[in-house]
């Protein structure tokens, strides 16, 4: 997770220039296009092409209450303080080298606590920019 | 990290006249189980012709507060919960998810309260508060 439109950070292994999001147990880069239908009167099949980019994350948390990290990247964007763009990169491999990138910006947080639980979050990003997604490899 | 590992630590505090700008404003509300804030920003979809990808930016702030919980009826904060209810007035509530001086704060309307009574449990109560505040919701830190 990071603040600053020339690098990017990690949701899940180290990476270098971006700040994990500490206590994610949790997340989902759905890279996706949207699909436009060109199926014509001469087709025998449906034809599909490909349309925007339209990634979305959805981060499900044990929250970090220290304000550090990428959730308090996060919370910044939520509250409007972030000066800089957020990039999000998920990088499920092993070895935190290839997965994807995008700049997002937060729609919503959702904090819940029950009386026998922990405190938990749940963040749901959307893109900003224009650019859709990269793949990183 | 700082997450609790021995129950829910956080608080949810009620001020009927006051805003609430820190963790010791306001009083507690007691009898809480389990408490839910959803902080969002309506994303607005500014796409335009010279983007490969779909382009949002920050809409309006709104806050949906979700509270289930026993009630108490020498509670101030649930008494207050209950009179702001029935004289529709507004209510300012923060959310606490830790022990910590971290959380969300804005001004309510009581849009809607569940009364759940059995023969063999204690009486609860589902509270939903809705934002009323154009001015969206603040960051406690």
């Amino acid at each position: 997770m990071k603040d600053d439109s020339s690098s990017f950070g990690s949701v899940s292994n180290a990476i270098s220039g971006g700040t994990d999001v500490q206590g994610a147990q949790s997340v989902t880069f759905n890279a996706q296009h949207e699909t436009l239908d060109i199926t014509d009167f001469s087709d025998t099949g449906m034809d599909m092409i490909k349309g925007l980019e339209n990634p979305d994350v959805t981060i499900d948390s044990n929250f970090d209450s220290s304000n550090s990290g990428g959730q308090a990247i996060i919370i910044d964007d939520l509250e409007g303080s972030l000066t800089d763009n957020l990039h999000v990169a998920f990088l499920p491999d092993e070895n935190g080298s290839l997965g994807f990138e995008a700049r997002m910006t937060v729609e919503s947080a959702e904090h819940t606590g029950e009386v026998d639980g922990k405190a938990e979050v749940s963040y749901s990003l959307v893109p900003q920019g224009g650019n859709g997604f990269s793949i990183i490899t | 990290m700082g997450v609790g590992n021995s129950g829910f630590q956080g608080t949810v505090k009620v001020d009927k006249s006051s805003s609430i700008s820190t963790r010791t404003d306001g009083n507690a509300l007691g009898g809480v189980q389990t408490a839910s804030i959803t902080p969002t920003q309506t994303p607005l979809d500014i796409t335009s012709f010279a983007d490969t990808g779909i382009d949002n930016i920050k809409g309006l702030q709104d806050t949906e507060l979700t509270i289930d919980l026993v009630e108490k009826p020498d509670d101030t904060a649930q008494t207050d919960i209950e009179e702001v209810f029935l004289d529709r007035e507004l209510v300012y509530v923060a959310f606490f998810p830790s022990s910590t001086s971290f959380g969300f704060t804005s001004q309510f309307i009581v849009s809607e309260i569940s009364n759940d009574s059995e023969v063999d449990s204690p009486d609860t109560k589902t509270l939903t508060l809705l934002q009323s505040d154009s001015s969206g919701y603040t960051v406690l830190t």
